[in-house]
């Protein structure tokens, strides 16, 4: 239980009659790199607001550094990075005073690497936040959490209306940063292609509920896509396969299923002909269990409480 | 608690326009006004009225986004809700003291005597140098139930707008003290001490809101 970073129970918050987050049980273990994976109204930013103590859950409790939430001293609030997706710095504030108040609370404030970072985008820290690009303010604002030094990176759709470039540039500092200081992070996003770069670990979140918490390689080496004939009902496929989701495509089949190495062969012999099978991108596996299968609540590849 | 130069430039930021434009208005008016300054002086008592009504909505205007980033910096809710307070003081200081020292040095006796050959003046000056510690009470009053009725007035509450019922209640109860004669030393008192209690309940309220709601 030492070794987590992040740790919650049963966290659960409500708006009004609209449970945005349900009886979340999530253990983050030091030094891993979670993507936070969900559609739009998941529940990703409720999540990541509830573990920095600007919400308060409705059931529940959320850990940060051993620190419960709604309680984080000022030691570890100024050792967690938090880049949200609804607060901003006062417009009329300059980069330069941002980074006052940031070295002001962050003890470990790097202001060399910050301004070598607003460097790297012609940023001059004379400029007031409300004068940047949507991209520049995400770029400053991702310099102040890292430049912080942080143990703990939360960051919600941190290159959200970013151009490819862009992105890839802030997910190349934040992959740098993560790498160099072996640090704990949480990346809540819907655009998958970039944070499979960097991510260890992948969670999934739809309608407030944790669908799947699983280890990224394991991800890749047990979940199949299996294209099958035309068939009306899916067969029971027994134990041993687990259908994660399916959909129609062009009178074919598709399904996603989590399966042993022989899966192919078992599949075969329930099914009476040859199937097509191939490894998943976590794309793939994602709209799997989002889009393709509402309904399901959980198939948790690794056991959702360590 | 320590004050933090960084936070406060910036919180200052959103009120420097107001307070600058309400250093010269105030400075000007107890200059050259001609009439002898009591505490019932409706004009600086609408004066007080609007600084502090500018200032609350003014520094709760970026409320919840700009809070919950400082906050996520590291500042703690008790750290920002005390660099807001300093804040408001700050900017009634700025405005206020000119306008005392005016009084007290004593330039307006001077130009009153001087330039416009007042028959008050410099005998009146005595009497008026009390006044501007009313003018100082008026604030401290007005602000606190300000700041908590923009914060509560801010969340999509319900009551919400029970809070502006509320100040408008305040202001008329106010008006209407002003405009009493208070010969009783009891109803002084009195007066006093609800005064107190008003300022203390709206700070405690204030900081509990501030706490629960405008940083989140």
């Amino acid at each position: 239980m030492n070794n987590c970073a992040i740790r919650t129970e049963n966290l659960s918050r409500d708006y009004g009659k609209f449970r945005a987050l349900d009886n979340m049980n999530l253990n983050i273990e030091k030094g891993r790199v979670v993507a936070l994976l969900g559609p739009n109204g998941a529940g990703k930013t409720t999540f990541l607001r509830l573990l920095m103590g600007l919400l308060e859950p409705t059931l529940g409790s959320s850990f940060v550094l051993q620190n419960p939430s709604r309680a984080l001293s000022k030691s570890v609030i100024s050792k967690t990075g938090y880049m949200g997706d609804m607060d901003e710095p006062p417009p009329w504030s300059t980069i330069r005073q941002l980074m006052d108040v940031q070295a002001d609370v962050s003890p470990g404030f790097n202001r060399d690497y910050f301004i070598q970072s607003m460097k790297k985008r012609e940023l001059e820290l004379n400029k007031t936040y409300g004068s940047l690009s949507k991209g520049q303010k995400k770029w400053v604002r991702a310099g102040l959490v890292l430049a912080g030094m942080p143990d703990v990176l939360l960051l919600d759709e941190p290159a959200e209306g970013l151009d490819p470039s862009a992105r890839k540039d802030l997910y190349g500092q934040i992959r740098d940063y993560v790498t160099d200081n072996d640090t704990t992070a949480i990346v809540a996003t819907h655009i998958i292609g970039d944070i499979e770069r960097i991510a260890d670990d992948v969670a999934i979140i739809n309608h407030g509920h944790l669908i799947t918490y699983a280890d990224l390689e394991d991800l890749r080496e047990q979940v199949r896509e299996v294209q099958l004939g035309e068939i009306e009902t899916l067969p029971e496929l027994g134990e041993e396969i687990e259908v994660l989701g399916s959909k129609n495509s062009d009178g074919a089949r598709i399904i996603w299923i989590k399966c042993p190495e022989d899966a192919q062969q078992k599949l075969e012999q329930i099914l009476g002909e040859k199937v097509v099978m191939w490894t998943v991108s976590l794309e793939t596996f994602y709209l799997a269990l989002t889009e393709h299968n509402s309904n399901k609540q959980d198939v948790g590849l690794k056991e959702i409480e360590k | 608690m320590k004050i933090k130069i960084s936070l406060l430039k910036i919180l200052f930021r959103q009120i420097l326009p107001v307070t600058l434009i309400a250093l010269p208005i105030g400075c000007l008016y107890v200059l050259f006004t001609r009439d002898v300054l009591s505490w019932r002086n409706p004009w600086i008592a609408l004066f007080v009225l609007v600084h502090s009504i500018t200032i609350a909505v003014l520094s709760g205007r970026y409320r919840s986004r700009a809070f919950a980033f400082l906050y996520t910096r590291g500042f703690t809710r008790d750290e920002l809700w005390f660099h807001k307070m300093l804040n408001t003081i700050l900017s009634v200081m700025v405005v206020w003291l000119p306008m005392a020292l005016i009084v007290w040095l004593p330039v307006r006796s001077y130009v009153q005597d001087k330039l416009f050959i007042s028959p008050y003046f410099p005998l009146m000056m005595i009497r008026e140098a009390q006044v501007p510690w009313f003018w100082l009470a008026g604030y401290a009053i007005l602000l606190p139930l300000f700041h908590y009725v923009w914060i509560r007035r801010a969340q999509p509450l319900r009551g919400a707008n029970g809070a502006v019922f509320l100040s408008i209640g305040v202001v008329i109860v106010i008006a209407t003290l002003m405009s009493f004669r208070w010969h009783t030393l009891w109803f002084r008192i009195l007066i006093y001490m609800l005064s107190a209690v008003m300022i203390v309940t709206s700070l405690i309220a204030g900081r509990i809101l501030h706490r629960n709601l405008e940083v989140q």
